[in-house]
């Protein structure tokens, strides 16, 4: 298991994260967010040991991780760079060498991922010559070429179009269910939503929040809950009289509605039911947490 | 070292595939080769021939002046007085270069005038008169003395005063000329070490600005990154060394066997008759410089010299905010390299000076004064000398390379800035 803590790192005056501890377990994908200048690429950075924190460290399964450790991970920067005059396959080739790779096993590692994208045509072309969204994808590639244990990834998804976005968090779940520990630092929220088991969620330097995504939309609710029924609009409102606000309805039906209710005052969702199905057939009832997105701008706002 | 190696095949490859790299390993040779070719000839004059007309109206030269055995002066007579005027615009005279016009009391007035249409090379004059006198002393000798020719000239046979080093007393050569070789040879050194260190700077600066330098550094360390940077573009350097290497010096041979056959004809050098009078260059070239020793020293003190800069080259690529940042700091980059030039020549002009002495040992200037010293030759005594510059040049390297590095380390991933001093100052003075 990855674990950052209690890391503390200025910049001259500027704090960049300030006593920030968080648990990453393998086999799952966690989400690092925070707007910009939270400290994501700082932490980023501190976990790829590119910088060195001023106090508190990065540990691999207890123990301190060492440089040597850094050829299990993959490391995808929001700032994509490549050589640009190096080929497709002399690049991939190169970076999987750095990685601790043999020749052998770099070709077939290259073989792998040319078929998984479908892109064998393209080994030869230089990467200047790429469109800016291949460039993307074979950078993403270097990324996970070497199949790494531990996948950082800084805003994955920027540049690319649905049909790779939909390609790449296939992979990304592939890797997960591998026991690949992956972290994920972005802004887009309904990624987030999709695929991240875990978030951390940083602002001025500070960790905010932590948990599952559940956990943290939970974190957050607002007591509303939605119902499918069909029936007569006008006995569910009246059913509603004490304990509970309406707050609108949607008609999906002939008599068939979706409706929002608040609960009010020690109104659960079991004495919603209770009140609710004696007057109405109910086809279905949820819990409707606020979304990351929500989540996210009230936090970050609520700081600041 | 694996990722070291990586690293700097891949600076190696990027360079042997560029153009330049191939435009400068083919061209810069055939440019050295020309201009060496141009001061081979042009100094000595030699493939110019010169058709002199000699205006003797009273004949005192009795029609004879011996010209030396190149043939490179022809002599031709009238017995009539020759205006310039006419000797320009005479159709008769359009086939000479030169007119020499002998007065008849030039036996005792020693004057004569040589009246030329173009600018001749100038030992062409200087060998006429040579030429001249000795035909007029052979008439003076037999008008003035009771001495046969033979005899006049073991008279007259001027006295050699043949200068030489007072350690070496055995070595022939013109030791000016020797450390100006030096001279050269340390301005390749020095060339080569700004141009593949402006290499670095560039190669650097674009990983920086392109942000794969923070790929890279998620993987390797910043000193295997710089290390493997240096040790690429030093071999694509040394490559090109070795090409400009073979090409000069294939050139060289084959200047002399088309050019210069006749200079190590052994018959000539056995009778230690007189042959074709090369210039002082070419009796360098291919008499007196020790390929060897030169060749050595020019292969080390380009590594040496290429390690103790290329460090400040890698940390200024790092330093740069953008690729066109950081110009200004190049200033005192290119004086340094200026101060490395001029110590050479000073070096040649005062080779005995007290500040020759510190050029020679400082990191600096050494690698361009170690090569004029060895031109100029260094005593058995003074091997210390070069003993002394060759530890402080690698002292200097340590010292170099730990600041390059930590400069490399701290500049790489900060961007959106303009580098000034101050910056470099932090840098360096960091806390690790």
């Amino acid at each position: 298991m990855l674990e950052v803590r209690n890391i503390t790192k200025r910049y001259g005056i500027k704090l960049a994260l300030d006593n920030v501890s968080a648990k990453f377990e393998p086999g799952k994908i966690h989400g690092i967010l925070g707007p910009n200048g939270a400290g994501k690429t700082t932490l980023i950075r501190i976990i790829n040991q590119i910088i060195i924190p001023d106090d508190g460290g990065v540990y691999l399964n207890n123990r301190l991780m060492t440089r040597e450790q850094l050829s299990s991970l993959g490391y995808l920067p929001e700032e994509r760079g490549m050589y640009p005059n190096m080929t497709v396959s002399d690049f991939l080739l190169f970076m999987g060498t750095l990685r601790g790779l043999r020749k052998k096993e770099s070709k077939a590692a290259l073989d792998h991922w040319m078929e998984k994208f479908g892109i064998h045509e393209w080994r030869g072309k230089r990467i200047e010559e790429l469109s800016k969204g291949m460039a993307q994808k074979v950078q993403f590639i270097s990324t996970v070429f070497h199949n790494p244990d531990l996948l950082i990834l800084d805003e994955p998804f920027s540049g690319f179009d649905p049909g790779n976005v939909k390609l790449i968090r296939g992979i990304l779940r592939e890797m997960k269910e591998e026991g690949k520990t992956i972290l994920l630092s972005t802004h887009n929220m309904s990624s987030v939503e999709e695929l991240c088991d875990h978030v951390v969620l940083l602002d001025k330097s500070k960790k905010i929040l932590e948990g599952t995504v559940q956990e943290v939309r939970g974190h957050h609710s607002e007591k509303l809950y939605a119902v499918q029924f069909s029936g007569n609009m006008i006995a569910f409102a009246t059913a509603l009289w004490t304990g509970f606000d309406l707050v609108d309805k949607k008609i999906i039906g002939e008599n068939r509605y979706i409706a929002r209710v608040r609960m009010v005052g020690d109104s659960n969702f079991k004495s919603l039911l209770e009140t609710l199905v004696p007057k109405i057939d109910i086809e279905g009832a949820w819990e409707e947490l606020p979304s990351m997105e929500e989540v996210f701008i009230r936090e970050t706002t609520v700081t600041h | 070292m694996k990722r070291i190696i990586s690293i700097a095949g891949r600076e190696l490859k990027e360079r042997l595939k560029s153009r330049s790299f191939l435009t400068m390993a083919v061209g810069g040779p055939l440019v050295v080769l020309f201009i060496l070719y141009i001061l081979f000839t042009a100094s000595g004059g030699e493939e110019e021939h010169v058709r002199v007309l000699v205006s003797d109206p009273v004949e005192t030269l009795e029609n004879i002046i011996v010209p030396d055995s190149s043939g490179q002066i022809e002599y031709a007579f009238i017995n009539s007085y020759v205006e310039p005027a006419s000797f320009t615009s005479d159709p008769e005279y359009a086939g000479f270069d030169a007119l020499l016009v002998v007065n008849e009391k030039v036996l005792s007035n020693n004057h004569v005038f040589f009246f030329q249409k173009k600018r001749l090379n100038s030992k062409i004059p200087l060998r006429v008169q040579r030429e001249l006198e000795k035909r007029l002393e052979g008439l003076k000798a037999k008008e003035f003395t009771d001495l046969t020719l033979k005899e006049f000239l073991i008279v007259k046979h001027p006295l050699n005063l043949e200068v030489r080093d007072a350690y070496h007393p055995e070595e022939l050569g013109n030791y000016k000329l020797a450390a100006y070789a030096g001279v050269v040879f340390g301005g390749i050194v020095f060339l080569f070490i700004f141009l593949f260190g402006m290499t670095i700077l560039r190669s650097t600066s674009r990983e920086k600005s392109s942000r794969i330098a923070e790929v890279l550094l998620a993987t390797v360390k910043p000193g295997e990154l710089m290390t493997g940077k240096l040790l690429g573009i030093g071999i694509a350097a040394l490559i090109q060394f070795v090409i400009w290497t073979i090409l000069i010096l294939g050139g060289l041979l084959f200047f002399r066997s088309v050019f210069f056959p006749d200079m190590f004809d052994a018959a000539n050098l056995i009778a230690g008759q007189e042959y074709t009078p090369y210039n002082d260059l070419v009796q360098l070239v291919y008499e007196q410089l020790n390929f060897g020793v030169m060749g050595t020293f020019f292969v080390l003190l380009l590594i040496l010299g290429y390690l103790f800069y290329g460090g400040l080259f890698a940390a200024l690529g790092a330093a740069q905010g953008s690729e066109s940042d950081g110009q200004q700091f190049l200033i005192p980059l290119i004086f340094l390299f200026l101060i490395g030039i001029w110590s050479g020549w000073y070096v040649a002009e005062n080779p005995d000076a007290e500040l020759s002495f510190w050029l020679g040992i400082i990191p600096y200037t050494s690698p361009m004064v170690i090569m004029v010293n060895l031109g100029l030759g260094y005593e058995s005594g003074e091997l210390w000398h070069l003993l002394m510059a060759i530890v402080l040049l690698l002292l200097g390297i340590m010292f170099n390379i730990g600041i390059a590095a930590r400069v490399f380390k701290s500049a790489l991933l900060v961007t959106g800035y303009r580098l000034r001093f101050g910056n470099l100052i932090n840098w360096i003075f960091k806390k690790s």
